[in-house]
């Protein structure tokens, strides 16, 4: 049996679903909020839409790993891992995205729903709300970044 | 610099020329008007606050009115929507127009809460509707309750009954003498139709008890249900045409819709003239009025009201420690980012404009996060059209305008570090085509060689840095604090001065350069631990706060380093991008392979394209409030608000 195989998918897995978990949790936080706040004012969904798919993103930097190792590994290209080291190097990429993925999408999306009932109150200070949002994104940006350096280099 | 110098006038007038007045400095937009202390000048006040929040709800009600027209008339609408543009003979509105107006306006309210009314009515007949199926079996009326010798029940049992299980609870009460219908039956229950004797109620009531008959829970009607049913359906079919009629009537009232936001507009400008009344101050027949106005048209804005009006107008410079309103005055290139710094806070009296240095760092680290020429040439082409052309306000154009440059700066990002749409040129190619077409990176390939780009990045944010240092030296120097300036801010430039040209020694390989790096740090904080203490007496509490004061480096070194999302930003939006690009082109060279390439690109890149400039504005701003303005900015300023016209739907312009 190949386990190298596995850990590398192993690790497609974890970036993909710890990414996405995050992300799903963050989004429905913010938009339980925003929904309440629609459901006052519908012309405020414009402006809520972004708070609310803010915390999204974790989502599709966890799939961008997933697919980049994908493309390594001999699923949708390049070679077949065929050594437990290598998988493991694989598995250990995939980690800085998938944790830090889920913790920030799960904080951001409380800054979003916090961010929403600002909106609800004063609507002219929304992009406020989203900066504050958007300052969480850094630190998923920074595990994508170390995830994404890793595989290409592995 | 570019802090537009203010005046300060004081007016004096009388009361029979003040509406007049009030009008035209409504209309010049020109000057800021500041709350006299009347107090302290034994003056009086007018009493406004009645005033304003009856127009307060004047305003809630007309905006009322134009949202129900909206809904049931709506206007065809462009996405840029630009107020009309009107001139200032429409500034007043007589008053039997007004209430012409507010006629119509509470006609509109009163129809809208007619028709809900009526679509409540609905709603419970419907209810009642809903409650009478299950006996529309029935031909008697319902309430038909006994005969001549005859009593009869309606009612509702729990759980399905069918007719045999009831017939066998009557034998087994032994109650034959009987007549029933099952009218409805279903897991949750069943109504029943019972005609029993006269003589024999007793026992049947009992009974009826026993299996727990409700009576059914709404008014009985003297119709068979069939035809009941029928009635409130004609009484719903005749409501909704009277909510038919209401809706006409309110699209007929819709030709109305310009005057009323006319109308939304004179009870704006009304009001803002209440607020500025509110703040003169008074005596019998004259009134004082106190404010800023920038220093340019000072002169002439006195010569013109002196002409015009009975009054007099004192110019005076404003005192040093008096809390003057600021105005910001730059260039087409700087004016953009105005917004920004007074996002952030508006400039102290000490401060001078930092928008002219800001604007150029706002601009290079925007494009160097956002780097890409492909989105950057979107960005100028959509901004661009926004920004310069008639499409908006001048006053909305600004951030178009502030993005318009950003995409310039991030257009040649993307062509330093080769990156169009990502790499879709090499992909195409090598999908589509040759695979020979490459855009090559000009100055760095950040997916290559991130370190190089990461010390690149530290480096401009060392430079950012130095800059707003700098800055404190020259304020502190201005106030004639020199000593402060040296040691407090000229040291620290001269450690990081030092440990970047140590840096470059050590990076090159040059032990020279390195030890002129190590010298000058080692003096900077030389000078740092024997002047920080300078403040206190005994000689030991000198030298400890000297020593305690290189710890800042470490807040120093964490500004620096923070630079590093430069990188990490420019490299995220030429990944994200290359990604899409290798998953559009998983479809190979085929047909299909070149659709799906192209549905993927355009949804994936304008995905990337999103989020990246959200990322690429934050952290932009990021850096010049915390990194930048936290170095010698001290802010808390007041905004210059003049006393100008902010309607919603008509902008009133001065011939």
């Amino acid at each position: 049996m190949n386990f190298g195989m596995v850990f590398a998918l192993l690790g497609v897995a974890f970036a993909v679903v710890f990414a996405g978990m995050g992300s799903s949790r963050g989004v429905g936080v913010a938009s339980e909020a925003a929904g309440a706040v629609i459901a006052d004012d519908p012309s405020k969904f414009g402006k809520l839409l972004v708070l609310q798919l803010l915390p999204g993103t974790q989502g599709l930097y966890g799939l961008i790993v997933g697919v980049m190792v994908l493309l390594n590994v001999g699923i949708l290209g390049g070679e077949p891992v065929t050594d437990l080291a290598t998988g493991l190097q694989y598995f250990a990429a995939c980690l800085p995205i998938a944790f830090g993925g889920y913790f920030s999408a799960v904080s951001q999306g409380r800054v979003c729903a916090v961010g929403v009932n600002l909106t609800a109150k004063r609507p002219e200070e929304s992009s406020k709300a989203i900066v504050s949002a958007s300052l969480i994104e850094l630190y998923a940006l920074l595990g994508f970044i170390v995830s994404f350096l890793v595989v290409i280099n592995i | 610099m570019a802090i537009l110098e203010m005046d300060k006038f004081t007016l004096y007038g009388l009361h029979s020329e003040r509406k007049r007045l009030l009008e035209t400095l409504h209309q010049m937009e020109l000057v800021q008007i500041d709350t006299t202390d009347a107090n302290a000048l034994a003056l009086d006040r007018v009493e406004t606050a009645k005033k304003i929040s009856g127009f307060d709800s004047y305003l809630a009600s007309a905006g009322q009115a134009l949202e129900i027209l909206n809904r049931y008339a709506p206007k065809k609408s462009g996405m840029f929507t630009k107020r009309t543009e009107l001139s200032c003979e429409h500034y007043s509105m007589d008053s039997s127009e007004a209430s012409e107006m507010m006629k119509i306006v509470y006609e509109l309210l009163r129809l809208e809460k007619e028709m809900n009314e009526k679509r409540d009515r609905i709603s419970k007949l419907r209810i009642k509707q809903a409650a009478l199926l299950p006996y529309l079996g029935l031909d008697v009326p319902m309430q038909l309750s006994q005969t001549k010798s005859t009593k009869i029940q309606t009612g509702v049992l729990e759980g399905e009954w069918t007719s045999q299980r009831f017939a066998t609870a009557l034998q087994n009460a032994e109650l034959t003498a009987c007549y029933f219908e099952i009218l409805q039956s279903t897991k949750q229950q069943t109504c029943l139709w019972l005609v029993y004797p006269k003589e024999q109620e007793a026992e049947f009531k009992a009974f009826l008890r026993k299996i727990n008959l409700q009576e059914p829970s709404f008014s009985l009607s003297h119709h068979t249900p069939k035809k009941k049913t029928a009635l409130l359906e004609d009484e719903i079919a005749s409501l909704l045409k009277e909510i038919q009629e209401c809706e006409e009537a309110i699209k007929a009232l819709s030709k109305n819709q310009e005057e009323i936001e006319l109308f939304y507009d004179h009870l704006i400008l009304r009001k803002e003239k209440y607020e500025v009344l509110a703040k003169i101050g008074i005596t019998e027949n004259t009134f004082m009025m106190q404010g800023y106005l920038p220093r340019s048209s000072a002169s002439a804005f006195k010569k013109e009201l002196e002409e015009h009006f009975h009054i007099a107008v004192e110019i005076e410079a404003p005192a040093p420690d008096e809390d003057v309103p600021v105005s910001f005055s730059n260039n087409a290139l700087v004016q953009p980012v105005e917004g920004i710094t007074s996002d952030y806070s508006m400039p102290s009296a000490n401060d001078i404009d930092p928008n002219p240095i800001m604007a150029f760092f706002y601009y290079f680290f925007f494009g160097m996060m956002f780097s890409d020429a492909g989105y950057g040439l979107l960005m100028m082409i959509g901004c661009g059209i926004l920004g310069f052309s008639k499409l908006l306000e001048k006053k909305k154009q600004r951030p178009f305008q502030m993005f318009f440059f950003c995409g310039v700066s991030t257009t040649i990002w993307g062509i330093l570090y080769g990156s169009f749409f990502g790499d879709m040129i090499a992909t195409v190619s090598k999908t589509f085509g040759s695979g020979q077409l490459a855009f090559k990176p000009i100055l760095i390939d950040p997916v290559a060689k991130p370190l190089e780009l990461l010390i690149i990045s530290v480096a401009f944010g060392l430079v950012h840095i130095l800059f707003g240092l700098g800055i404190k030296f020259y304020m502190l120097w201005k106030q004639g604090d020199k000593k402060g300036a040296i040691f407090d801010v000229g040291f620290w430039m001269l450690v990081l001065v030092g440990a970047a040209i140590m840096a470059t020694g050590m990076g090159i390989g040059v032990d020279l350069i390195f030890n002129i790096g190590i010298y000058a740090m080692i003096l900077g904080a030389v000078g740092l631990v024997l002047t920080q203490g300078r403040n206190s007496k005994n000689i030991f509490a000198k030298f400890f706060g000297g020593v305690l004061s290189l710890y800042d480096i470490t807040s120093y070194v964490g500004d620096i380093l923070s630079y590093s999302r430069l990188m990490a930003l420019g490299l995220a939006t030429g990944v994200i991008a290359s990604v899409i690009n290798v998953l559009g082109s998983l479809g190979g060279a085929s047909v299909v392979g070149l659709i799906s390439y192209i549905a993927i690109s355009i949804f994936g890149h304008a995905l990337n394209f999103a989020i990246n400039m959200l990322g690429a504005y934050v952290h932009t701003n990021r850096l010049q409030y915390v990194e930048f303005y936290q170095k010698f900015y001290e802010g808390g300023g007041r905004k210059f608000e003049p006393f100008s016209m902010n309607t919603k739907y008509y902008q009133m312009i001065k011939k």
